[in-house]
């Protein structure tokens, strides 16, 4: 290439860059080398919680419970009972004063999912610590807009939703 | 003969001595390293800052001091390097610690002049080059400040001049494996430089472009540089040795090899990677172009841009457009807030491409006059210089004290043995400077809220505070949840809200303060 075409090139180049050129580097969010913390979702037990993904009803005693997400429960519990996680996320449910008996969990149910039968194609398990393993809950589909899928149990935990 | 006369006679026999004399090339690196020195001695941070997005330097100097580890991917070979800098008896240890950014450009820029006079055969275009390489705002900003970016900039033009090095013997080969796997040693994103490992310059002294022996010259070099790589990357072996004695900083705690691996290969921030939308994308391409407008100018550009279009050699020129174009995408894919410090490396090769086109247009005006080549020439010097009297101010580190003042305030009004969480970067790694590096106050117990989820941190603080009771559940801990659990211990939540440095009492926060009361879950 000859050097005018060369700088002619260059120049026109140049002339292009300052075009589309902002002086703003586009961010998402709050992030550092510190990861953000996890949230959690407070609440009194007796009330509807609504935790993002989903819901936590409670009943029992007055008192508090906290309810957390816990991102890849694979990681943190080990491969799923019958096949798969079918969300990203456990929903640790935590009675902070007073004490429950009874503990729904719903999330929406995805339309991937309608034609699962409950069982191994679709269940809600609560997270045995002794004995280190999922014990399946009552899972049950409430009709609504969305229609929800929920798991009931008796006692608080770590409730997950699992499946083939 | 009157003494008018005989300055200038003097004048004239010391601008020929320079000219053609040996003394040429260390006179103008002397030069180069009194600009650079200057310029970084005037903006270098006296202590710890958060100036020019380096929040992390508390991390990397509490870490280097108290032989820890860093956050991932560890940095073992700048923390190795930054203790030897902490020895140097002056100053503060987050001054030494800076020193080390400063020095460690300074050599880039003259790796990168040295590279380019042996190259061109101009002391004054390589000149330029190194300048416009160490003044730019981007580079200038993390040679002021404790960050690994200068070191990685030096070994990423150290990898470029000796990949392209015409020597062909099994020694240096093998250096050259060797400095790239200490080169991953500092900074992960050195692995984009990968394909040069594979880069053999197949043209002989006879200009045979296929070689006769493919095992002598091409399988040999590159076995030795594949066992340099594997020596050089043995300076992660340092991780889990530190490790091993709890050290208070002590990311990930890499002492099996899940741990190791969860460290090294940085997974938790992998989320980060091509995770942009099509419009922040577009955006990121839209900033990269003025970040480069700002880097070198209007003329700067034009310069490089004439460069990367001239007839350098094949091996030269591919290598510098891979830096550049790798890096800068990487920077652009990478959805972190500060990524664009990613592209210091890219700008070593538009450095080189603008000293490359400035002697290419020299050439064409010297050989019609050197009195205006040589003007032309000192023009551009002298308004390399006096861009980097106005980009000062922007990039000066030596006034910031926020992060200083907001340790020892903080620090200073804690009651005794009170727990101390902290949130953000800015936050967790001040106090772990002051706390743990310079052991101020060793009756309190900093706690990072954010880290609280790993369950290597609940390890770590049962190491470093044994008093201090950790409430173990299936999900994660909260900061909350761990003051509930120590209630004879005072309580502060370390907060910095930009120049309201100190929000640290012995209840939670107040209610005005609702963002951080978010972030902390505390439950009502």
């Amino acid at each position: 290439m000859k050097r005018s075409t060369r700088l002619l090139v260059a120049i026109i180049l140049v002339l292009l860059l300052a075009v589309v050129s902002v002086s703003v580097w586009a961010a998402p969010g709050r992030q550092g080398s510190v990861p953000v913390p996890p949230r959690t979702y407070p609440g009194e037990i007796g009330e509807e919680i609504n935790i993002g993904i989903g819901t936590v009803s409670t009943e029992g005693t007055s008192g508090r419970v906290n309810v957390k997400l816990i991102k890849d429960p694979s990681k943190k519990f080990g491969p799923a009972t019958h096949g798969i996680y079918l969300l990203n996320y456990a929903i640790d449910v935590k009675v902070v004063q007073g004490s429950v008996n009874s503990v729904e969990v719903c999330v929406p149910l995805n339309p991937d999912w309608a034609d699962k039968e409950m069982g191994p194609e679709i269940q809600w398990y609560l997270w045995d610590s002794d004995a280190e393993a999922w014990v399946d809950v009552e899972t049950s589909i409430k009709e609504g807009v969305p229609p929800m899928i929920c798991g009931t149990s008796d006692q608080a935990g770590v409730f997950s939703l699992q499946g083939q | 003969m009157s003494d008018k006369n005989q300055g200038k006679n003097k004048f004239s026999l010391v601008l020929v001595l320079i000219q053609k004399s040996s003394i040429r090339k260390p006179l103008t690196l002397l030069t180069l390293f009194f600009i650079l020195g200057l310029a970084y001695g005037l903006t270098l941070a006296p202590g710890l800052t958060w100036a020019n997005n380096g929040a992390d330097g508390g991390d990397l100097i509490t870490a280097a001091a108290t032989n820890g580890v860093a956050h991932p991917s560890g940095y073992p070979l700048y923390l190795l390097l930054a203790e030897l800098f902490q020895r140097i008896p002056v100053g503060t240890l987050a001054f030494r610690t800076n020193i080390m950014s400063a020095i460690f450009t300074m050599m880039a820029a003259a790796l990168i002049f040295l590279f380019l006079e042996q190259w061109l055969d101009s002391s004054l275009s390589a000149l330029v080059s190194a300048l416009a390489f160490g003044l730019s705002p981007l580079v200038w900003s993390q040679a002021v400040i404790t960050e690994v970016y200068a070191l990685h900039a030096l070994l990423t033009t150290g990898i470029i001049c000796v990949f392209l090095a015409p020597v062909r013997k099994p020694l240096l080969y093998l250096g050259q494996g060797i400095l790239f796997g200490l080169a991953v040693g500092n900074h992960l994103t050195t692995l984009l430089l990968s394909p040069l490992v594979l880069l053999i310059q197949l043209e002989d002294k006879e200009g045979d472009r296929i070689p006769q022996d493919v095992l002598r010259k091409i399988i040999l070099p590159i076995a030795f540089r594949f066992l340099g790589v594997l020596i050089g990357l043995l300076v992660y072996v340092v991780l889990p040795l530190r490790a091993s004695a709890w050290p208070p900083v002590n990311w990930g705690n890499p002492v099996t090899l899940d741990s190791f691996f969860w460290l090294v290969s940085a997974q938790i921030y992998q989320e980060f990677a091509l995770s942009l939308s099509v419009l922040e994308t577009i955006q990121r391409f839209q900033g990269l172009a003025g970040l480069l407008f700002h880097q070198f100018t209007f003329i700067g550009l034009i310069l490089g841009l004439y460069g990367l279009f001239s007839n350098t050699s094949s091996a030269a020129r591919l290598s510098t457009i891979w830096v550049f174009v790798s890096f800068n995408l990487f920077a652009i894919f990478y959805a972190y807030a500060d990524s664009f410090v990613y592209v210091i490396p890219a700008s070593i090769s538009f450095s080189m491409w603008i000293g490359i086109g400035l002697h290419d247009l020299l050439a064409v005006v010297s050989s019609r006059r050197n009195r205006i080549r040589s003007a032309l020439l000192l023009a551009l010097l002298a308004g390399i210089i006096v861009r980097s009297l106005w980009i000062l101010p922007e990039v000066d580190a030596s006034k910031d004290q926020r992060a200083e003042i907001f340790g020892e305030k903080l620090l200073a009004s804690a009651p005794k043995d009170a727990i101390v969480v902290t949130d953000t970067d800015e936050e967790t790694f001040a106090l772990w400077y002051f706390h743990y590096a310079l052991r101020q106050r060793p009756d309190l117990m900093v706690i990072s809220e954010g880290l609280l989820q790993f369950d290597w941190y609940y390890q770590t603080l049962q190491e470093t505070y044994p008093g201090l009771v950790i409430p173990e559940y299936e999900s994660f801990t909260t900061a909350q949840e761990v003051v509930d659990a120590n209630p004879s211990n005072p309580v502060c939540f370390a907060t910095y809200q930009g120049v309201d440095v100190l929000v640290c009492d012995e209840t939670i926060l107040s209610d005005s303060d609702a963002t951080y009361h978010d972030s902390l879950s505390i439950i009502p």
